[in-house]
């Protein structure tokens, strides 16, 4: 019995200083000094606020509120946007283009209730969803990214926001005081919520609606890796820095650090093209300069790729 | 105006002296009184020794004290007192009276009956001294002074009245005059005493004659240089003579002192410097023979130096050179100096033992008035240090002579001064262009063998200073070596150079001097747990130079194979620790081994070295620790400290392997860590560090907490830093998953693989090791793994758990972990699953068949553990101390049976489909769930399941005719009907066929 024991032990070890050596050989073939593995705590937040998210999760599961209600605020939401300004000719056309766009993401839908989008004549390349499937976009960020793509990657992650019930998830109480007449105890209430304890799960909600997007777009014709390629473009514009560890701030940071994202997503399209030879996905790099949806005008084989092109 | 003075002073003169003269006649009349008074006390004595001849023989001693008074008047008071103690015995004396009494006289009024007196405060000692000072110096010092304030009264109006040369002769008949009451008074006891004070007075008179013949302007009167130096010299020969002739210190360094005086008011240059130099040189010499003159020698050396500096002075503030050629003024400096030096090195003064404090402070003083004054005339020369070199040998050789004369003190001072003058002879060393750091470690050099020479003969006094200065110089140069850092200049190789010399010296020294300290018991003591251990604390700059060098390493852009050599010395120490033991060594060479560790991690770290300077640094350290684990006994813990060495070779090879390989690929480092956990976890079990292996006490615990601490650096570095690592390897697969799966396997190596370690601390953190495997696995899989597809995995680890629980005794609570995996996965089915979204419209995207999936799994461990739920109650499950609560965990689950697991279950596939369907066909899902509950009730004989079945289908059928149908789907609805219809019917038929199976478990 023993001796079968020593013979048990002697195998693992063998086999766990085999499985250290093949993991030496394995990092040595990953010689890639682009990558800047400093440290962070961001990932470790987003893994712990995976416990408080789902306990959120749960309450608003527990609450007699469904996406109905979700989508009767965002008609609301809707109506007061629609009364606010006027749009010049650009922004009309960017506007349409940006809402042709949707139309044919919302195939990928699970709530009952339509996308819009709106626009946000301001320069800083930003974007943001509401509840009730209201996505609303700035003209910066349509400056920012460079193709078609990568607009998509970015209506996708705002979708995944609302798909994933993250929006609903921040304003259940005011839906739910709306069904019982007492809207401004709602309003605190989600206040208070989203004050306190939001940003210990917003890096996790953010990293979901990033999966979220990743997977419209390997679903979609358009090519995986604008996604790291979106975040790229808000890193030149956001000039993110802070290497030091910090685990204040990176407790506070209300989504993952760019040079994460951009990392994760790079490897996920080259994972994802490795096994797809035969593919072919779009850019559209002259779409989104024309404003012009791809169900309406494809441009040409100089506007498809059938490989991983590293951002 | 003058004038009116002289009469003043006449006046004054004249009536001093009639009051004088009038104080001596009645002197004389009181004692003309007193001898009659003793005459007929004699014969009064004669008739009562003839009249009662019986009583006086009866009484012999009171005949013995009249003897004493007739036969010596002078000692009368001390005869006196001893008849008064006499007297006391003796009451037939107090009979006696004189016949013949004065009444004025106070003699036989003396209280000679008192029974015991009081000794008054004019009896004591210090009055008695007060008295003897004050008589027999103090008046003459004065009445001196008054006679030359008189004479200079004289010579004031002489130069009034007369000619220079006329005043010349007034003066020095005036000296004459007073030379010649000397005669006079000379001859006659009582007035010896002040017939010496008459003589210097003259001999000074005769001086300020001289020199105002030569220098004073209303005095002068020769011209002539030489006929002026002669008079000059006639004058201080004279005084000094007198002042020689007189025989006391006090006339000596009174007539020394007037020389002096004289000489500063002549004008100044090289001759009368030489004279003055001769004047202390004469000075000094009158105390040789067995003469004891330190006072004197203080006064005349001090003098000396204070004329020297104020013709210095006088001159700088003309600002004119000083005259006298600085290699003139240096040797008759010297002369002066060593002369008063030399005067202690006589054999009046051998054989004192202990410290002379008079003597002592005497060659002190010449000591630092010498090197004053010749400081005074340095001008940067390099021969300056040549100079002191040379004094510090001489001041070396005369303490040695001092200890064959047996001159304890002199001996300590001159072992002193030569080291005082040796660290000045390396202060002066700036002038060879040296640097300050240089300058403080060749002092430290010379403090250190100047300590070795000293312990020696080994004299406790100055063992104690040297090692005081020894201890000083050192952190002189520590902070120099702090200074150095703070610069932005590279520092030259030497500086590195010079501290190796000092450390090798220190280190060949340092065994000779500790076997002496303690040999002797001397040096400081310190107290340790209680114990007083004497230390020359010599250990503690030998123990850091090794840091102090790294120090200077790090400023050294040369080579960086100059490394080497701070680790060299690191190492050195670890060999002389073994060669002599001690307790402060020990603790030295912890911090300084410790410091010197913490550098070299620093410079490791940092960003600006090369790979060769990591290299030299981690191989050094690494050698360090090894030799700091071999050489590691100590002696007053009887046992090896082997936990330093482990320490610093887990810290280097820790960073190094951090260092080395951040370069290369991040993810090497954890990987690297992980290695040096397996090997630690190996090398604890070799016999070589086992604790039954008394050299190695402990060593094997210390290894494996270290393995086990690089597995927790692991950890922390993988959630910090790896897990954000996206690189693939072999261009498929991400790197951090070989991170992951190498760190459970380390994990699970610790828990299981390795030999349990006979140190409770370790095995008790190891327990926790299986929560800690859980813990990582499950947030590798949170992070890992697609959030859709988590219901099965923790479905998977609920079987997983508790079959390996089953397995293996060791890890039973795996039995509880399952249940808290089973509620957890059936948590996540009924409410996250169904909030997961995926933009994909594959069935195997979908999140409700991953719930669909884990809620078949789920069902399945239901029925297995229900079926094992004997062999769970028998199970002794094996909790760590702290978790032990979890034991009435189980009872709980024991005691709810299949109750526990069922009904979370259908709770959760409700929830399940209520979120995950369309709720037209939910009334179908949930009675086809009642009806599976129904089932499950048949076949395992439970009546609880049925009646929860039958109630819940009873609420569905309520849904149904009030919800469902009012939908507009009539399709859904009749779907929806029929197949509720046909599950209660089939029910129905179930139970009344089975129903016996409710009643027999009745």
């Amino acid at each position: 019995m023993n001796q079968n024991n020593n013979r048990t032990r002697k195998f693992f070890i063998i086999l766990l200083f085999g499985f250290a050596g093949l993991s030496i050989v394995a990092a040595l073939t990953t010689i890639d000094l682009s990558q800047n593995n400093g440290v962070t705590f961001a990932p470790l937040f987003q893994l712990l606020g995976k416990a408080p998210q789902s306990l959120s999760r749960s309450v608003t599961k527990m609450l007699p509120i469904d996406s109905v209600d979700e989508g009767e605020l965002g008609k609301n939401l809707r109506s007061y946007d629609s009364s606010s300004r006027a749009l010049n000719t650009d922004e009309q056309k960017a506007l349409t283009y940006l809402n042709s766009i949707i139309k044919r993401l919302q195939r990928f839908k699970t709530k009952p209730f339509d996308y819009e989008l709106r626009l946000l004549s301001a320069d800083i390349p930003n974007a943001m969803a509401l509840p009730g499937g209201v996505i609303v976009v700035t003209m910066g960020l349509l400056k920012a990214v460079k193709s078609e793509s990568e607009l998509v990657a970015v209506i996708a992650h705002e979708m995944g926001h609302v798909e994933l019930s993250h929006c609903f998830d921040s304003v259940k109480y005011e839906i739910l005081s709306k069904k019982i007449t007492h809207n401004s105890l709602g309003a605190i209430a989600d206040f208070s919520r989203n004050l306190l304890i939001r940003h210990t799960f917003s890096k996790t909600q953010e990293d979901e609606a990033d999966n979220y997007g990743f997977q419209l777009l390997t679903n979609s014709e358009y090519d995986p890796a604008a996604m790291s390629k979106v975040f790229i473009r808000l890193k030149a514009s956001s000039h993110q820095t802070g290497n030091s560890p910090n685990p204040l701030r990176d407790y506070f940071l209300s989504h993952p650090p760019l040079d994460q994202r951009i990392a994760k997503f790079s490897t996920e399209a080259q994972v994802w093209w490795n096994g797809r030879s035969n593919e072919k996905r779009y850019i559209g790099i002259k779409n989104l300069e024309e404003k012009t949806d791809l169900s309406i005008k494809d441009f040409g084989e100089g506007e498809w790729t059938s490989t991983y092109i590293a951002p | 105006m003058n004038f009116l003075y002289f009469i003043g002073i006449l006046i004054f003169g004249k009536k001093l002296h009639s009051n004088l003269h009038r104080k001596i006649e009645s002197l004389n009349a009181d004692l003309a009184k007193m001898r009659v008074e003793l005459s007929s006390l004699k014969n009064n004595e004669t008739k009562s020794v003839t009249n009662q001849s019986a009583t006086i023989q009866s009484y012999q001693p009171a005949n013995q004290f009249i003897t004493s008074e007739k036969t010596d008047f002078s000692t009368q008071k001390t005869s006196s007192n001893r008849a008064l103690t006499e007297n006391i015995s003796m009451p037939p004396i107090q009979q006696y009276k004189a016949p013949i009494r004065h009444p004025t006289t106070t003699y036989p009024k003396r209280e000679y009956r008192k029974e015991t007196p009081k000794k008054s405060f004019r009896d004591s000692e210090f009055w008695k001294n007060l008295e003897v000072q004050f008589a027999g110096n103090v008046t003459g010092i004065v009445g001196t002074l008054a006679v030359v304030l008189g004479v200079i009264f004289l010579g004031v109006y002489a130069a009034i009245q007369l000619d220079p040369l006329g005043r010349f002769g007034v003066v020095c008949m005036f000296s004459l005059g007073l030379y010649a009451l000397y005669f006079f008074l000379s001859n006659k006891t009582f007035w010896k005493n002040i017939s010496l004070w008459v003589r210097s007075a003259s001999g000074v008179i005769f001086l300020v004659g001289c020199i105002g013949s030569v220098g004073i302007e209303s005095m002068k009167w020769v011209n002539d240089p030489w006929i002026g130096l002669a008079l000059l010299v006639s004058g201080l020969s004279a005084n000094l003579v007198l002042g020689f002739l007189n025989g006391g210190q006090i006339f000596a360094s009174i007539h020394v002192l007037f020389s002096l005086l004289a000489l500063s008011l002549v004008p100044v240059n090289e001759i009368t410097f030489s004279i003055a130099a001769l004047v202390a040189f004469v000075g000094i010499v009158m105390s040789f023979k067995d003469r004891q003159w330190d006072k004197h020698l203080i006064a005349t050396t001090l003098e000396f130096t204070a004329l020297h500096f104020y013709w210095i002075y006088s001159f700088k503030s003309n600002n004119q050179e000083f005259p006298i050629q600085s290699i003139h003024a240096i040797v008759l400096c010297l002369i002066v100096g060593a002369t008063g030096l030399i005067s202690h090195y006589r054999k009046t003064y051998s054989g004192a033992s202990g410290l002379q404090q008079i003597p002592f402070f005497a060659h002190v003083i010449t000591w630092a008035t010498l090197g004053l004054n010749l400081y005074a005339h340095s001008k940067g020369s390099v021969w300056s240090t040549v100079f002191l070199a040379l004094s510090v040998f001489l001041s070396f050789g005369m303490s040695i002579k001092a200890e064959r004369m047996s001159i304890q003190w002199l001996y300590i001072c001159d072992r002193l001064a030569s080291l005082l003058l040796a660290l000045l002879t390396v202060i002066s060393l700036k002038k060879f262009g040296l640097s300050g750091y240089e300058i403080s470690s060749i002092a430290a050099i010379v403090a250190t063998i100047f300590l070795r020479i000293v312990a020696q003969t080994f004299e406790k006094t100055i063992f104690k200073i040297s090692n005081s200065a020894f201890l000083f110089s050192y952190l002189v140069l520590a902070g120099h070596t702090f200074g150095l850092l703070g610069e932005s200049e590279q520092v030259a190789t030497s500086s590195l150079f010079m501290l190796l010399c000092s450390f090798l010296i220190l280190g060949f020294v340092f065994p000779y001097i500790q076997k002496k300290a303690e040999e002797n018991n001397q040096g400081f003591n310190f107290t340790f747990k209680q114990q007083s251990y004497p230390s020359t604390f010599v250990e503690i700059p030998l123990a850091l130079h090794g840091f102090f060098a790294l120090l200077l390493a790090t400023k050294i852009k040369d080579s960086e194979w100059i490394l080497v050599l701070p680790l060299a010395m690191t190492i050195y120490n670890f060999f002389l620790r073994e060669k002599l033991k001690g307790l402060l060594f020990d603790f030295s060479i912890l911090v300084g081994t410790g410091m010197t560790l913490a550098v070299a991690l620093a410079l490791i770290l940092g960003d600006s070295n090369s790979l060769i300077s990591d290299t030299i640094l981690t191989v050094g350290m690494l050698v360090v620790g090894i030799l700091s684990f071999k050489l590691s006994w100590s002696e007053h813990f009887k046992q090896k400290i082997t936990w330093f060495g482990v320490s610093i070779i887990w810290l280097v090879l820790m960073v190094a392997s951090y260092v080395f390989t951040k370069n290369i690929s991040p993810a090497l480092t954890g990987i690297i860590w992980l290695l040096i956990s397996l090997c630690a976890g190996e090398l604890k079990d070799r016999e070589k560090f086992c604790s039954s292996n008394g050299a190695h006490e402990k060593s094997d615990v210390f290894i494996g907490l270290f393995g086990i601490a690089s597995l927790f650096a692991f950890l922390a570095r993988f959630f910090l830093v790896d897990i954000s690592n996206e690189v693939l390897a072999f261009g498929m697969i991400r790197i951090r998953l070989f991170s992951e799966f190498l760190g459970l396997g380390s994990i699970y190596y610790w828990l299981s693989i390795s030999k349990p370690s006979r140190s409770v601390v370790l095995k008790e953190i190891v327990d926790y090791f299986l929560e800690l495997f859980l813990v990582v696995a499950t947030a590798i899989i949170l992070f890992e793994v697609d959030s859709y597809l988590h219901p099965i995995l923790w479905a998977v680890g609920t079987f997983a758990c508790y079959f390996l629980g089953k397995k293996n005794h060791q890890f039973n609570r795996l039995l509880l972990y399952s249940y808290l995996f089973y509620f957890g996965s059936l948590f996540y089915v009924a409410f996250i699953s169904t909030t997961i979204a995926t933009p994909s419209v594959l069935l195997l995207d979908q999140a409700w068949l991953m719930g669909l999936i884990s809620v078949c799994i789920n069902t399945a461990f239901m029925v297995f553990a229900h079926r094992d739920r004997d062999s769970f109650a028998k199970s002794q499950l094996n909790l760590p101390k702290t978790v032990k609560g979890l034991s009435g965990f189980k009872s709980f689950i024991e005691k709810l049976e299949v109750k526990i697991l069922l009904y979370p279950l259908f709770t959760a596939i409700g929830f399940f489909l209520l979120w995950s369907f369309d709720k037209t066909v939910l009334s179908l899902f949930w009675v086809i769930e009642c009806f599976v509950l129904f089932l499950i009730s048949i076949l395992m004989r439970e009546p609880q399941f049925r009646i929860v079945s039958m109630v819940g289908i009873g609420l569905i059928f309520l849904r149904i005719v009030f919800y469902d149908l009012t939908g507009r789907d009539f399709f859904i609805k009749a779907v929806v009907f029929i197949s509720v219809g046909l599950i209660l019917i089939a029910m129905n038929t179930i139970y009344n066929k089975y129903k016996y199976r409710y009643e027999s478990k009745q």
